[in-house]
Formats: C-alpha cells, sequence, structure tokens
C-alpha cells in the first residue's frame, strides 16, 4: 500500500503543476487558455528534435526556453483580445488547432517516445523521482515568488481586483505577462517530467487539458490551494480505486466527484464565491 | 484593432480562402487529369490517426509495385483518400464519395467499428468491395454473416474475439511449459476489450485453469501500474495477461521491470510490439512476451514478409505498424480476385474471394461466414516474442516459428 | 438588437430553393446526403446562437448534448413502435442533457465554459460502463424508417423550416430579450425582477428537443450513432465560427455559415486532410478577429 501512496503523491504533485500554471492565468489575468494542453505537448515534440543535435542538459534548457517564447506570442494575442470573453477562448482553441496541425505536418500522426532519464534511485524510477523534484522544486519557487517578491504580490493585486491594482500604480499588462510566462515554464516542466513516460501524439493535448481542467473546477477556480488539494485527491482516489475496485466503476468516481463538487459547491472546494470576469 | 489591422486580416482570409480554394482547385484538376484508362480505388480512414497513416502507406507501397509491374489487367491503379476521423458521419459522407463521385471499384481501410456498420447499407447497395484494415466489432461478422447482400465486406485483420486467442494460447503454452495454475487479466477499460475478456475468461475455465485476478487500465490516465501489479502479485497470479491498445504499456513494462512481481507478464501492447521499444523503454522489457500480430524480422520468419518489412522501411524509413502488412495482402487479393475472375465488378470479386481466399505474406486467408479470416496455424496466424537482456527478440510460438522455448525470469521462484 | 427576426427569414429563401430543388436535377445521393448533413448542421448552430451564444454562456459542451441526443434516439429507436420511440428519445434526451443544465445555474463566464468542456470527454466512460444499452464496440445501428431517400430529405427539410419558425417566434418573444438582457447584465436582469433561472431551465429544455428532433434525422442520414459524436473538435469549432459571423443570436446568418463550413470540412478531408486543423485554426481566428475587432 505504501507503493500506491507514493505514486499517488507524485501523479497528484505532477497534476498540481499542470494545474497551477492554468490557474495562474485564470486567476490574475482572468484569461481561459485553452491552448495550454497544446502548450505542454508543444515542448515534448520541440524537445524530441533537440534532443537529437543538443547534448541533454542544453536541449532541456532550449526547448524550455523556445516554449517561452512561443508562451510569450500566445499571451500577446490572448491580452488583445481579453475584454472580450467568446473571442479569447475561441482564439486560445484556434492557438491549439494550430500548434496541433503544425505538429501533424511536421511530425506526422504516429506516436512518439522521448526517454530523459533512465535507471532508478531510491528504488523509484527516476523519471519518477525527476517528475516529484521538478514539481516540488517548481512550486516552492511559485511560493517563493508569491511571498517574498514584488512580483508575487502584484500578482495577487491584480487577482484580487484589476482595477483597484491599476489605481495603485501596479502595471498590470507586465504583471498579467509574467504570470502566463510563469505558467508556461510549469507546462515545459511539467511535459519534461511526465510526457516521456507516455507515447504522445498531437490529438493528445486536449487529454491534458482535460485532466487539468477537472482538477482546476475541483479545487477551486483560480485557487492555488485548491488545485493543490484537488490534484492530491484525484490521484489518490483514482489510484485507490484502480486497486481495490478492479471494474470499470471505478471510472464514475472522478466523475461522480466533479458532479458532487458543481452540485455542491460549484465554486470549487476552495473556490471564493462564483467569479466572473 | 481599427484601419491597418483589419485590412490585415482581410488580407489573410482572402489569401488563405484563395489558397484553399486554389489548392483543391488544382488538386481536383490532377486528380481528373488522370492517365487514361486507369482504374481507381480509394482508402477511407483516419488519416491523421497513426492507424490511417500506417494503413494508406502499405496500400500505397502495394499499388505502387503492382503499377511498375504493369498494372491490373493492364490498367495502372490510382488512390482516392477521404479522411473520415472515424466518425460515422464522415465514414459515410467519404463512402459515398469515393463511390460516387470518383467511381473507384474497391475501398480500402476503415479502422472505426462504428464507420464499418455505417457503410454496409451503401456498400451492399453499390456493390463494391470493402477491405478494412480494423472494424474489428464482432458485431461486423455477425451482420455480414446474417445478410447476403453484405457479401463484398472481407476484413483483412482478426476480429475482437482473436485478440483475445492471441494472448491467451501463447500464455497456455507458457503456463503448460512451467506448469502455472493462476492467470491474471489486465484490460483496457474500452469497449474493444468486452469480447476479448469474454472469450479468454470462457477458455481459462473450460481448460481448467484458475482466474484469480482482473484489473482495467484507464487509457491516457494511468500513470502508474504499480497498483495493479501489487494487486495482481496479492492475488496470487503466476501469469499475468494484459491488452492495452493505447500506449500505456509503456509504464506497466517499466513498472513491471522495477517491481519484479512473481508471475510471467504477456501483452497485448498495440503501440509497443516492434523493435524499438527496447530503447523507448530503456532497455526495461527483459523476459516479458508480447504479442504480435506480424513480425517481419527473426530466422524462422517467412522471407515475403521480411521483403515487404524491408519495401516498407526503405520506402519509409521506418518499420511498419502491424495493420500494414494486413492491408497490403489485401490489395494483392484484390489484385487476384479481380485478374483471375477477368472484372472489376464487385460480384465476381467478393464471390471469388468468399470460395478461394488468398496466399498472402502474412498467411493464407480463408473467410468466415461473416468474412473475418479464419485464425490459426494453418491460417491467419499471431506470434508471441520474448524479449532477453540485451535487446534481443525472440520468438517464442508458435512452435513451428519459435527459436526457442520461454525463458522464465530468474526472479520466479520456480 | 432590434433587427426584425422575419426579415432575416427572407435570406433563408434561396438556400432552401437550391435543396428543394436539387434532388430534381442531381440524382447524386452522395451529394443529397451532403445537403441534408450540413442543412441539419446549420439548425444546430443557429440553435447554438440563438441561445448559448446570444446569452453570453459560451458553451463549450455543446457536442455532449448533441450526442446524447442522438444517443437518446438510437437506443429509442430500438423500441418498433414509432409512437413509444419518440416519446422515449425525448425523455432519454431530456434526462442525459439534464446534467450539463447544472453548470449553467451555478456558473459563470470563463467558469462556465471551463466547466462545460468537460462533459463532452465524460460521454466515453458512460458509455463504456453500459455496453449494451450504448452499443458497445460498434456503436448503435439505427434502423431506417424513410421508405426512399427522397422522403427522408424533404422531411428533413421541412424539420429545418419548422426549427427556424420556431426560434424566431422564440427570438422576438419575452424569452428572447430577456436572453440578451442575460448577455448584457444578468445582475440587474435578476435585480428588475426577472425570473433569469426558470428562463434558462425553460431555454435548456427548449434546445434539447429541437436538437433531440434534428438528431433524428441525422441518425436516419448516417445509420450508426457512436461517441465520436462527442467529440468537441471540429464540431464546435465550427458551431463558434459559424456564430461569429454576424452579431450573436442572428440564427440565420449562422445557420448559412454553418452549411458553409460543413462542405468546407468535407472538401478539406478529401483533398488537403495534412493541412485540415491549420486552416480551420487560420479561419477561426481570423473570422473572429474580423467580428470583433
Amino acid at each position: 500500500m505504501i507503493e500506491i501512496f507514493l505514486f499517488s503523491i507524485i501523479t497528484g504533485l505532477v497534476y498540481m503543476l499542470m494545474a497551477t500554471g492554468f490557474n495562474i492565468v485564470l486567476g490574475v489575468s482572468k484569461m481561459v487558455n485553452l491552448a495550454y494542453g497544446a502548450q505542454i505537448i508543444i515542448t515534448a515534440y520541440i524537445m524530441s528534435t533537440l534532443l537529437d543535435i543538443l547534448p541533454m542538459p542544453l536541449a532541456i534548457i532550449s526547448s524550455i526556453a523556445l516554449s517561452l517564447a512561443i508562451g510569450g506570442a500566445i499571451w500577446q494575442s490572448l491580452w488583445i483580445f481579453r475584454r472580450d470573453l467568446i473571442l479569447s477562448i475561441v482564439v486560445s482553441i484556434a492557438i491549439a488547432l494550430f500548434i496541433e496541425g503544425v505538429i501533424l505536418k511536421i511530425y506526422g500522426a504516429r506516436l512518439l517516445s522521448i526517454t530523459i532519464a533512465g535507471g532508478e534511485v531510491l528504488g523509484i524510477s527516476s523519471q519518477w523521482f525527476l517528475a516529484a523534484v521538478a514539481s516540488i522544486a517548481s512550486m516552492a519557487l511559485f511560493y517563493i515568488i508569491m511571498t517574498y517578491t514584488m512580483l508575487g504580490k502584484r500578482m495577487a493585486a491584480v487577482a484580487e481586483n484589476e482595477d483597484l491594482a491599476r489605481y495603485m500604480g501596479i502595471n498590470v499588462r507586465l504583471t498579467s505577462m509574467a504570470s502566463f510566462l510563469i505558467a508556461t515554464l510549469f507546462a515545459s516542466i511539467a511535459s519534461i517530467a511526465i510526457t516521456p513516460l507516455y507515447a504522445i501524439y498531437p490529438h493528445i493535448g486536449w487529454y491534458y487539458l482535460t485532466i487539468v481542467l477537472a482538477v482546476v473546477v475541483i479545487g477551486g477556480l483560480g485557487s492555488i490551494a485548491g488545485s493543490l488539494a484537488s490534484s492530491m485527491i484525484l490521484s489518490l482516489t483514482q489510484s485507490v480505486a484502480a486497486y481495490y475496485i478492479g471494474s470499470p466503476a471505478k471510472d464514475l468516481i472522478p466523475l461522480a466527484i466533479l458532479i458532487s463538487v458543481l452540485v455542491a459547491k460549484p465554486e470549487g472546494i476552495f473556490g471564493r464565491g462564483v467569479r466572473w470576469a | 484593432m481599427r484601419g491597418l489591422s483589419r485590412i490585415y486580416i482581410y488580407v489573410i482570409i482572402s489569401v488563405v480562402i484563395i489558397a484553399v480554394a486554389g489548392g483543391i482547385l488544382a488538386l481536383y484538376l490532377y486528380q481528373s487529369r488522370a492517365p487514361a484508362g486507369s482504374i481507381k480505388i480509394g482508402f477511407l480512414g483516419p488519416l491523421q490517426t497513426e492507424y490511417g497513416d500506417a494503413g494508406l502507406k502499405a496500400v500505397r507501397l502495394a499499388v505502387d509495385e503492382i503499377n511498375r509491374a504493369g498494372g491490373v489487367m493492364g490498367r495502372l491503379v490510382e488512390i482516392v483518400t477521404y479522411d473520415d476521423g472515424n466518425n460515422p458521419a464522415q465514414g459515410v459522407t467519404g463512402f459515398r464519395k469515393l463511390v460516387e463521385e470518383d467511381k473507384v471499384v474497391a475501398v480500402f481501410g476503415i479502422h472505426a467499428s462504428p464507420v464499418g456498420l455505417a457503410i454496409l447499407p451503401i456498400m451492399e447497395k453499390y456493390k463494391i468491395p470493402v477491405f478494412a484494415m480494423g472494424s474489428v466489432s464482432d458485431s461486423l461478422d455477425i451482420n455480414v454473416s446474417t445478410n447476403p447482400g453484405y457479401k463484398y465486406w472481407f476484413r483483412f485483420n482478426i476480429n475482437a474475439s482473436m485478440h483475445g486467442l492471441m494472448i491467451y494460447y501463447p500464455a497456455k503454452a507458457i503456463a503448460t511449459q512451467l506448469g502455472l495454475k493462476k492467470f491474471g487479466l489486465l484490460y483496457d477499460n474500452h469497449l474493444w476489450t468486452a469480447p476479448v475478456v469474454d472469450i479468454v475468461k470462457r477458455a481459462i475455465r473450460s481448460d481448467g485453469f484458475e482466474l484469480v485476478y482482473e484489473g482495467t487500465i484507464d487509457i491516457g490516465k494511468t500513470t502508474s501500474f504499480v497498483p495493479h501489479l501489487t494487486r495482481a502479485r496479492d492475488s496470487g497470479a503466476e501469469i499475468l495477461l494484459v491488452w492495452n491498445a493505447y500506449g500505456d504499456a509503456k509504464f506497466l513494462q517499466r513498472d513491471y521491470d522495477d517491481l519484479k512481481p512473481p508471475f510471467v507478464l504477456i501483452q497485448f501492447d498495440g503501440v509497443g510490439m516492434r523493435p524499438e521499444q527496447w530503447n523507448i523503454t530503456g532497455g526495461k522489457i527483459s523476459y516479458q512476451v508480447f504479442g504480435f500480430f506480424v513480425y517481419g524480422r527473426g530466422s524462422a520468419v517467412d522471407p515475403k514478409l521480411r521483403a515487404f518489412y524491408d519495401a516498407f522501411k526503405q520506402k519509409y524509413g521506418h518499420d511498419p505498424l502491424f495493420y500494414a502488412p494486413f492491408i497490403y495482402d489485401a490489395v494483392y487479393a484484390w489484385k487476384k480476385a479481380v485478374e483471375t475472375s477477368r472484372s472489376f465488378d464487385g460480384d465476381s470479386v467478393a464471390d471469388y474471394l468468399e470460395r478461394n481466399g488468398y496466399d498472402g505474406i502474412c498467411g493464407r486467408w480463408r473467410f468466415t461466414r461473416g468474412h473475418a479470416p479464419l485464425y490459426g496455424e494453418d491460417y491467419i496466424s499471431t506470434m508471441a516474442l520474448q524479449w532477453l537482456p540485451g535487446g534481443r527478440l525472440v520468438v517464442i510460438w508458435p512452435s513451428k516459428a519459435a527459436e526457442q522455448q520461454f525463458q522464465p525470469p530468474p526472479w520466479l521462484k520456480r | 438588437m432590434k433587427s426584425n427576426p422575419y426579415w432575416d427569414l427572407y435570406i433563408l429563401a434561396p438556400p432552401l430553393a437550391v435543396m428543394i430543388i436539387t434532388p430534381l436535377i442531381i440524382g447524386s445521393i452522395y451529394l443529397q446526403s451532403l445537403m441534408i448533413l450540413s442543412y441539419l448542421f446549420g439548425v444546430i448552430v443557429a440553435i447554438y446562437d440563438f441561445f448559448y451564444i446570444r446569452s453570453g454562456y459560451i458553451n463549450l459542451g455543446y457536442t455532449y448534448m448533441v450526442a446524447s441526443a442522438a444517443f437518446a434516439v438510437a437506443i429509442a429507436m430500438r423500441i418498433h413502435s414509432m409512437s413509444l420511440s419518440i416519446p422515449a428519445s425525448l425523455l432519454i434526451s431530456l434526462a442525459m442533457c439534464s446534467a450539463i443544465l447544472i453548470p449553467m445555474l451555478r456558473l459563470r463566464g470563463p467558469f462556465y465554459s471551463v466547466a462545460t468542456l468537460l462533459y463532452p470527454f465524460a460521454l466515453a466512460p458512460i458509455a463504456r460502463l453500459f455496453p449494451d444499452v450504448f452499443g458497445g464496440d460498434a456503436g448503435i445501428y439505427v434502423r431506417p424508417i424513410f421508405s426512399d431517400f427522397t422522403s427522408l430529405y424533404y422531411s428533413s427539410i421541412a424539420l429545418g423550416v419548422l426549427t427556424f419558425a420556431v426560434v424566431s417566434i422564440i427570438m422576438s418573444s419575452r424569452v428572447g430579450v430577456i436572453l440578451t438582457m442575460i448577455r448584457d447584465d444578468e445582475i440587474l436582469a435578476e435585480s428588475s425582477g426577472v425570473r433569469v433561472d426558470r428562463i434558462k431551465i425553460l431555454s435548456h429544455i427548449l434546445v434539447t428537443i429541437m436538437i433531440t428532433a434534428i438528431m433524428f434525422f441525422y441518425t436516419q442520414v448516417v445509420g450508426a450513432v457512436s461517441v465520436e459524436l462527442a467529440d468537441p473538435i471540429p464540431i464546435l469549432i465550427y458551431a463558434l465560427m459559424a456564430t461569429a459571423i454576424y452579431k450573436p443570436g442572428s440564427s440565420v446568418y449562422s445557420f448559412i455559415a454553418g452549411i458553409a463550413l460543413w462542405w468546407l470540412d468535407g472538401l478539406l478531408r478529401a483533398y488537403l486532410y495534412d493541412l485540415r486543423l491549420i486552416i480551420i485554426s487560420i479561419l477561426l481566428i481570423s473570422i473572429y478577429i474580423l467580428r470583433r475587432g
């Protein structure tokens, strides 16, 4: 049973990392970035190409850098249209489709596999160890930013009340961009941590997105503490259910949690009131 | 967003529309300008997925070879494609287009079972032979066997139930070899595994084995198989049979290697049944057994099959997915039927194949009443291969193709 | 929002005329089935525009409703009596679609959209849990009701026209006005005494009934229903594109755009399948920016 707990926690950490990125953007900039799944995928594909030409550490850094550049471009597009909800949602979907289409054209439909870390550390697969370390480090970094830096305070202020923040002299535009880049960084890290373990294909970005959405909706839209709680709840129930209930019935559990949350507390476990952009 | 930006957007839209319209027009004219006297076949499938991609490549390879040798009855063959995205509405639309507009004489492809089901009535009406590379649901077989009008349908792939036996038979051989009795099953939580599991459970019962564990895989969401493996171990399983078609088995392979539980692992890994799997898992698949639909390399393998593998790899740069040799045989089967009956007509082709089948690179295709191929050592057989330390992949089943016996992993108590 | 909806209906006349005349001139069933499917899709889009876009609730789980309706029809059609199948399909459809009403009553804005996006992805696991009901691997085969394709063709057209009539009546009624009020300022509407929740529920029921009727004809044309129908890509994308062509709630224009997009999709699948996503995404962005920039 210990193994199950251990692995649920690691899985939960990665889910949380992905969901935090989405939540930052949703909370600070009130943007629904449905291209987030595609952002996770594109890092993996860029990395698969760079791994052939560059040594691994350089390849990782370069793919993160390139992903950040793409993230900046995506942010710019979404920023322009953020006053219009429909438009920003649609633009993010269009960007996701465009990325998927480009990947399909360049890499084809075949499943892609990449290897980053082989072997074992402390009795668990190194890839998992890497995932755990990366997630914890990222969350620690995020905590430091939010608590001890001016940027963090600005992000919190903008998330709370954008107009008031602007009156107080905070550059909302820059704060929004910074938060989006942090989110992109998390997406890239999650990608490097987790996609070597899956066989990825262009369409899989949407599956990552649904995991993120489930975590976010259950935990509370815009709430970071909520993502932590819900990602752990989801991954734990999934693993425990897998152990005790072999049958297809266990599929209903995440669904049941989701519907219960929507009925009882639609703003999520940690959400604060019904939020409207 | 005024003025210049607006003009800019108008320009983009106009460019895209003109480019698309121009592209479509060009392609339409290009297709119409086909060499005089050529004959068209259709390919209908999910072209943006790995299955559709592999199938189309195999068909193209076959058609290129046929055309180089002079075509079919002196006429060059041309392929017209349509991407159905595994969606019945698109499948029906695409099928109608291929048959009514492009006037194809045969259709190859079809991956999704719902698409297969949806096109049967149209196929019947136009009497066009359909060679399916997928669509493995047993309900297709049932429909075809009970309706004589559906005789034009031929599936060049083993059906769902047979996916079960291709793992069960070698598992049974291993169990017999080692004196094992307790079976465990782990399979995709997906519609496709229902008939698979059904037939295997019946076989386990009738062969006197014991089923001690049953688990399911959440496709795309199972990031660790440790719960499943520990549960199987705790249930006392001595051999674990796995069916996964979506790539999650990669995890299973690593977790099995990390955990080293006291049971044999034999698996249907739809994605991982390929030589590259050793590198992909970082070598963490020693002693694991994989069911392969076809395997074109290895000492005991049919040289024609190996030749196909080589030709495919040379043309496309990678080894073929398992669909490929099946649908490749389908194209040649169609050619044989046409040339023997001296006609492209659907009835002649269907009647010929029904009566005679076809001897291809994958084996002898002989069809049941439901027009699925007979499964077995004399017909369309599958193989079981075992990975050994160092990256060696050897055929261990069936006995006539086996290079050696199954080697139990050293951590097994026996 | 003061446009006369009845004027818009005159724009329907030319495409309708083309559709009515076509079978008399062109015998190709391929073309006719393509026309019917695109026509039905256009109506689906018009309904989406009328209810969701107009009210400001961007329902990203619309394909869940469409697929549920299709399954409801397919399941109900197993009963061989039409007088029982029709009410059965409506009941099943209402039951399945009621789940997606929950976010609408509890969430707003981007949060509503995010929650609804999850529904289409939930349909496949549900279908897996009840393979006997949802048809298992091969989906559900729907038995043909119409004796020939022509009667199916004209019946579909009739249904479409009927749907538009209903939509127009509703648009110019109190419900239509309230939906627009909800979009402009829901809180203000509520405090003005409008029973917003009631209107939402009522509209949801109407939408479900209309979609079910349309999916009845859709399943007759296609002959099979499977979970792929719930996939938001590309149906949702086309719906979003089509509704952006003109002002929100302008169902007639969305209808025509929907038809055009269905045709475009077919052409791309036939001739340029490997560029389909790229082309669609560029078009999607361009259309939206054009309309709203």
